[in-house]
């Protein structure tokens, strides 16, 4: 019988051994359902002052984070650690639900009347750490009066 | 599977596509996955739009410093496989560690590490074309240009895999990145098995030549001119490729509204046409250069003007059609026009341009970027797309017959096993340039063992040139300088001195301020350490040269000018050089004193050492020379015995009249 290269043999052990880490980790490969974005949907246009609601609820979560247009918190990370000034176009809540008054323009957007826009919801517990990984985004256009 | 056996048989083959494929796959086709899957990474990571593209900032900054370390390893031209397998299996690592590690830092790192893998693939493939195809004169690069265009089509896979595979599967981005390394593991298992047997003929001229230094190396590649401009061109187009990649999906979906797969599949439209253009381009080369300005036109007239989508799709993927002929063209001059030894460092050094060039465009578009918005990020770092153009235009294209300064196999005997056998001296096709200017012309002339050699013309001819191309002292835009059939093309004039290269130029080659004993020691400084040599060496010049020992302690400016050329003859005799080059023996000497230091000429020729020298006084240098060079206007015009040339007197018109010109007779 012919005999496998020890190489090969290596190369394989080691590729699905780094693979099984990942599920070891307890890491998702597929989109995560269980938070998402109820209104707006994506590729909504809307206009302000805009309703945003989302469903779904991961364990330890005491209130939402909402970014606009931005990047939310590391996992791990708490809102309170956040500067005064870093605290632009993120707003908390206790509800699964707000609404933003005014949507600032991007400076990217071809006509600033119909802009796209990012919306990212992040669960925190008690004392404003994000939990985990778990987060939803809808990417929207909104139409400015 | 083997491609060695098709190498030795026709000198025209490139190596199978399949292996080519098979090496590009896994190491490229991430890289366009965090552009198009940013905002799923940056909801997840909390990077942002920022944290991708300082991910692919560090990923750049890492493969160009690993560049020119890479081409150094490679240079051990046998060890190229160990180099694919290395690259697909860090590509892959790479891709899996970025999978599972938890935080936006381990991210970032292991997609920096990602970038040795970019660089490694580049050079091993770099490699595999060195030893097949770019063996093939007369062509233009085939298979560089496939390479470049196996980059562009493995980021346009990775864009579809990315955008459109992604969500039909419902994977998040760290399911992708699984998908992909489930897609890749058969290439990279392909790539390894493949075998290169290299023609042993290559083998055995690659055993012979010198190693070259890190220094000659990075000297040989960028002291021609037009590879400078190549590899200039190549990083003006990284700059424009990276920054696309790096902002151009998220562009697409913010400022034209495209959705993630939309985008997407613009990208990979944008790599995939630049994919075609790059390998399928070429010739004529004025094709690509032409098409490089329209495309980059093209390019950033669709960032900077608002029009209808599908108007700006077009102008977008026009500008990339023109722009992946600019780079596979520019990409193919800086590879092809170094020579077998250089070559894996000119790969390294065009992916070095590359990665520079995309990291300072990446850096800029951010910096833009936050300021005054993407768009105008773009069309700022789309710039650099319409200077790529000109420096292309620029380019000169190298000759097709000498694209390649590596020698054919078939033009060197099958297989020689007594040195002696072989020319002492050889230059093949030697392009020079001055700066822009052009001084000798596919210059093709042999130096026997044990001859003397005159090397004539006008003033301005080139012959001083040759001299210094022999020596070391000016590096060839192409062609090769072959000593006993090893290529010594890029090793440094100093390093030439030990294998037997002695020059000496033009006028008084003396230190003035050093007395004669002190002038033959520096002269001995090549002898080495062994201070037993250098005192027999200069025993032995003042036995030969009994009035240099009269003036021993005197300073070498009070000396005579015979005197003077006679103690630049004593360097000869000390250092027992194989070839012996003298430049201008006669100038502005006596006729008597001339006809002493030929004695001394024929004397140092007696002991063993071949000579060559330039002379503009015919009768002088046919007096001592048995074949003689003619050169005028930096091309050879006659190569024959010396008496040969006395009758050709439609050569030496030009001499006679030219000396008469300038004495005003």
């Amino acid at each position: 019988m012919k005999r496998r290269r020890p190489t090969r043999v290596t190369a394989v052990v080691v590729a699905l051994s780094l693979l099984l880490t990942g599920c070891l980790e307890d890491r998702s490969f597929h989109e995560n359902d269980t938070l998402r974005f109820v209104e707006p949907i994506e590729g909504d246009f809307a206009s302000a002052p805009l309703l945003v609601r989302w469903q779904g609820r991961p364990k330890k979560t005491a209130q939402w984070a909402l970014f606009l247009d931005r990047a939310p918190i590391k996992p791990g990370t708490s809102i309170e650690d956040l500067e005064v000034q870093e605290r632009q176009n993120l707003w908390i809540t206790k509800e699964q639900q707000f609404t933003i008054d005014f949507v600032p323009p991007r400076s990217t957007s071809v006509d600033a009347r119909r802009d796209r826009h990012l919306l990212v919801v992040i669960p925190l517990d008690a004392d404003g750490a994000r939990i985990g990984e778990h987060a939803a985004s809808v990417e929207l256009t909104v139409i400015q009066g | 599977m083997s491609i060695g056996s098709e190498v030795g048989k026709v000198h025209s083959q490139t190596p199978p596509r399949w292996a080519l494929i098979a090496l590009a796959l896994p190491v490229w086709v991430s890289i366009s996955l965090v552009s198009v899957l940013t905002r799923d990474m940056g909801v997840t990571l909390g990077a942002g739009e920022s944290g991708a593209s300082n991910a692919s900032v560090l990923r750049l900054l890492l493969s160009a410093a690993a560049a020119i370390p890479v081409a150094l390893i490679a240079g051990r031209r046998t060890r190229w496989t160990a180099l694919a397998v290395t690259a697909a299996g860090w590509a892959i690592t790479s891709i899996a560690s970025a999978a599972i590690v938890p935080e936006s830092a381990g991210f970032t790192m292991a997609w920096s590490l990602a970038g040795v893998a970019d660089v490694v693939g580049f050079v091993a493939i770099g490699l595999l074309v060195t030893v097949t195809d770019t063996d093939a004169p007369g062509h233009r690069a085939p298979t560089v240009r496939f390479v470049v265009a196996l980059w562009f089509a493995s980021v346009a896979f990775g864009s579809v895999v990315s955008g459109v595979g992604g969500p039909w599967l419902a994977l998040n981005w760290r399911g992708v990145l699984v998908a992909m390394i489930g897609l890749v593991l058969p290439a990279a298992f392909a790539a390894a098995t493949i075998r290169v047997d290299v023609d042993p003929r290559i083998l055995e001229r690659a055993r012979r030549a010198p190693s070259l230094t890190l220094g000659e190396l990075c000297g040989a590649t960028v002291a021609n001119n037009g590879r400078r401009r190549g590899l200039l061109s190549v990083g003006l187009s990284g700059s424009v490729v990276f920054t696309w990649l790096a902002f151009g999906p998220l562009l697409l979906r913010l400022r034209w509204g495209f959705s993630t797969t939309g985008a997407a599949l613009v990208l990979a439209a944008t790599m995939g046409v630049a994919a075609v253009l790059a390998g399928a381009a070429a010739r004529p080369p004025g094709l690509g250069r032409f098409g490089a300005m329209i495309g980059s036109s093209l390019f950033v007239g669709a960032l900077a003007v608002p029009g209808p989508k599908p108007a700006f799709v077009a102008l977008l993927i026009a500008g990339f059609a023109g722009l992946g002929l600019g780079l596979a063209g520019a990409f193919a001059d800086v590879v092809t026009s170094a020579d077998e030894g250089t070559r894996p460092m000119a790969t390294a050094f065009g992916y070095l341009a590359f990665a520079v060039g995309g990291a300072v465009g990446v850096l800029l578009a951010s910096t833009v970027d936050r300021r005054f918005g993407t768009a105008i990020g773009l069309v700022v770092c789309s710039m650099p797309a319409l200077l790529a153009a000109l420096v292309n235009i620029a380019v000169p294209a190298p000759p097709d017959a000498a694209s390649t300064r590596a020698l054919p196999v078939d033009e060197e005997e099958p297989f020689v096993h007594r040195e002696v056998d072989r020319p002492l001296l050889e230059l093949k096709h030697i392009d020079v340039f001055y700066g822009s200017i052009q001084v000798l012309f596919g210059v093709s002339l042999t130096i026997r063992h044990d001859e003397i050699v005159a090397l004539l013309g006008t003033n301005g001819a080139g012959k001083s040139t040759a001299l210094k191309v022999i020596a070391g002292q000016i590096l060839p835009r192409s062609g090769t300088v072959l000593l006993e059939g090893t290529n010594i093309t890029s090793l440094s004039a100093e390093r030439r001195v030990p294998l037997g290269l002695s020059q000496i130029p033009g006028g008084r080659a003396v230190f003035g301020s050093l007395t004669v004993v002190e002038n033959l020691e520096l002269f001995a400084a090549s002898l080495g350490k062994d201070r037993s040599a250098v005192k027999r060496g200069i025993e032995r010049t003042f036995a030969t040269f009994p009035r240099l020992e009269a003036h021993r302690n005197r300073h070498a400016e009070t000396l005579s000018g015979g005197e003077q050329q006679m103690l630049a003859l004593g360097k000869a005799l000390l250092l027992e050089p194989r070839l012996l080059c003298i430049d201008e023996l006669s100038l502005g000497l006596a006729p008597s004193v001339v006809a002493d230091l030929l004695d001394l000429v024929r004397i140092i020729h007696e002991n063993g050492t071949t000579i060559v020298i330039v002379e503009q006084s015919v009768n002088i240098a046919l007096s001592v020379a048995q074949r003689a060079i003619f050169m005028e206007k930096g091309e050879v015009r006659f190569d024959g015995d010396a008496s040969e040339l006395r009758d050709r007197s439609d050569l030496l018109r030009s001499v006679f009249l030219h000396g008469a010109a300038k004495t005003g007779r």
